[in-house]
């Protein structure tokens, strides 16, 4: 069994989803500055990054958006990040907006940054792949270092999507 | 020849061993806490942690710091602990970072490096005798940042040069560095004169008396506005302290060799409320406090460091 730290399923997982076609566009890793620039999602008029709501991961592919929270291992605050996200349009706008000011997201043609097709939240760790509501889990399997993923059960996919989260 | 790198991020050191050939095959060592890692290591991060120590047979040849944000304002002041550290140790320096990148949110707009940061670079480089240089990451025509960082010009070349014959300040590719930082820095200055002269927080003037032990007659006072609720804390401040210590109070290398003594003026708090909250423990980063600076000056009275 290897214990890995959050460095390392920052690097696994976006290697999985690139392998898929996904396109990294943002991202905080747990240490140390990457090609990713850090964007946030916000609420509010407070300085600074304070109260913000910062992915670890954002990616894209097709026009959906997929935003990720990483931990080592399996985290309910990460899950209630993850739902606080996905339950406010504000916040969504928000992070759309620091995307689209980035050029990392087109803007539309009303001067607003487009919706995605599909907005999807989820979480990344090792251990056990987990049941989630609204968001997608990623498990690393601590036997064997693959991936596992279970879709959201509350949340409708198109096939497409399901294919290119199941890595 | 062995290398090795030493790191604070496995990301990091990854993307620095990419950078060179020859770094391909080293290993890679994570920084542990302190007092759990060779000497040499241990005498780098004794203010704070690099991002990067590259060693040469067992001898550390470079220190790099990296970083996507644009060193506005003391921004940078968090970085600067662990570059002057470098220098205290003859271990060229290099910090790779934007010069004029796009700051976003709510009044988003290109921001420009604190100028005083490449000055005080210069003069730091100038009186230990070692390279002090900052590298421009590039952005594109919007002010984003171009990709990783190794696509910075020189940078290559830099480590390049670190490993065949070490930094030396009259090496060909330090000396275009250097170059390159002075352009920058006198363009800057003539858009805005402001940053020739200390900034609101700093003044220089004659003391009032005798400072520090050396009795300096003319001082830089540093005025650090943090409140009782709010004073267990290093960054950004103890990092700028070297900033205008080496630009407006040093002339040697050692902490006692200064023109104009350093003050840190602390009007909001008492003695005991600042040393309860940041001790003099080495092993503590609040031992940075008193670091560099002649007197520490309270609401109440005031200690005298050298």
């Amino acid at each position: 069994m290897t214990r890995v730290d959050e460095e390392f399923i920052f690097q696994s997982i976006r290697e999985a989803l690139e392998i898929r076609g996904w396109c990294m566009l943002a991202g905080q890793a747990a240490r140390g500055s990457t090609d990713l620039p850090v964007v946030q999602a916000r609420v509010g008029s407070m300085r600074g990054s304070k109260g913000a709501l910062k992915p670890d991961l954002v990616a894209a592919i097709a026009g959906h958006l997929l935003v990720l929270e990483l931990k080592p291992g399996f985290s309910t605050s990460d899950v209630d990040k993850c739902n606080e996200l996905a339950s406010s349009q504000a916040l969504i706008d928000s992070l759309l907006t620091d995307l689209a000011s980035r050029r990392k997201w087109p803007f539309g043609s009303s001067g607003q940054p487009e919706r995605p097709r599909c907005f999807l939240t989820g979480i990344a760790y090792q251990g056990e792949v987990q049941h989630l509501e609204h968001a997608v889990c990623f498990a690393l399997s601590e036997s064997n270092q693959r991936w596992s993923t279970r879709l959201p059960l509350l949340k409708p996919l198109s096939a497409d999507l399901i294919t290119s989260l199941s890595i | 020849m062995e290398l090795e790198i030493w790191g604070d991020s496995m990301l990091e050191s990854e993307w620095f061993r990419d950078l060179e050939p020859r770094l391909a095959r080293c290993r890679i060592y994570s920084i542990g806490d302190r007092a759990t890692n060779p000497d040499h290591i241990e005498h780098l991060i004794l203010y704070d942690r690099p991002d990067i120590i590259l060693c040469c047979n067992g001898v550390p040849v470079l220190v790099l710091e990296k970083t996507r944000e644009v060193p506005t304002g003391h921004n940078i002041g968090q970085r600067l602990g662990r570059i002057v550290r470098a220098l205290e140790c003859n271990t060229p320096a290099l910090t790779l970072l934007p010069f004029r990148a796009r700051k976003h949110g709510l009044h988003t707009g290109i921001c420009e490096i604190n100028v005083r940061v490449l000055r005080m670079a210069i003069r730091m480089g100038t009186l230990h005798e070692t390279p002090c240089l900052f590298i421009r990451w590039p952005v594109d025509a919007h002010g984003e940042l171009v990709g990783d960082g190794s696509e910075a010009p020189g940078l290559r070349g830099l480590v390049e040069h670190s490993i065949d014959h070490g930094l030396e300040l009259s090496a060909a590719p330090v000396v275009s560095t250097l170059e390159q930082m002075e352009d920058h820095a006198r363009s800057i200055e003539v858009a805005r004169a402001s940053y020739v002269t200390p900034p609101a927080s700093v003044e220089v003037r004659s003391a009032p008396r005798a400072v520090g032990r050396a009795g300096h007659r003319t001082v830089c006072i540093y005025t650090i506005e943090m409140t009782p609720a709010a004073c267990r804390r290093q960054d950004p401040y103890t990092g700028m302290q070297f900033l205008y210590d080496y630009l407006y109070c040093r002339d040697g290398t050692d902490v006692a060799n200064k023109h104009t003594a350093l003050v840190l003026h602390f009007p909001r708090l008492t003695q005991s409320q600042f040393v309860s909250a940041n001790p003099n423990d080495p092993l503590r980063k609040s031992s940075l406090w008193y670091a560099t600076a002649n007197e520490l000056w309270f609401s109440d009275g005031e200690i005298v460091l050298r």
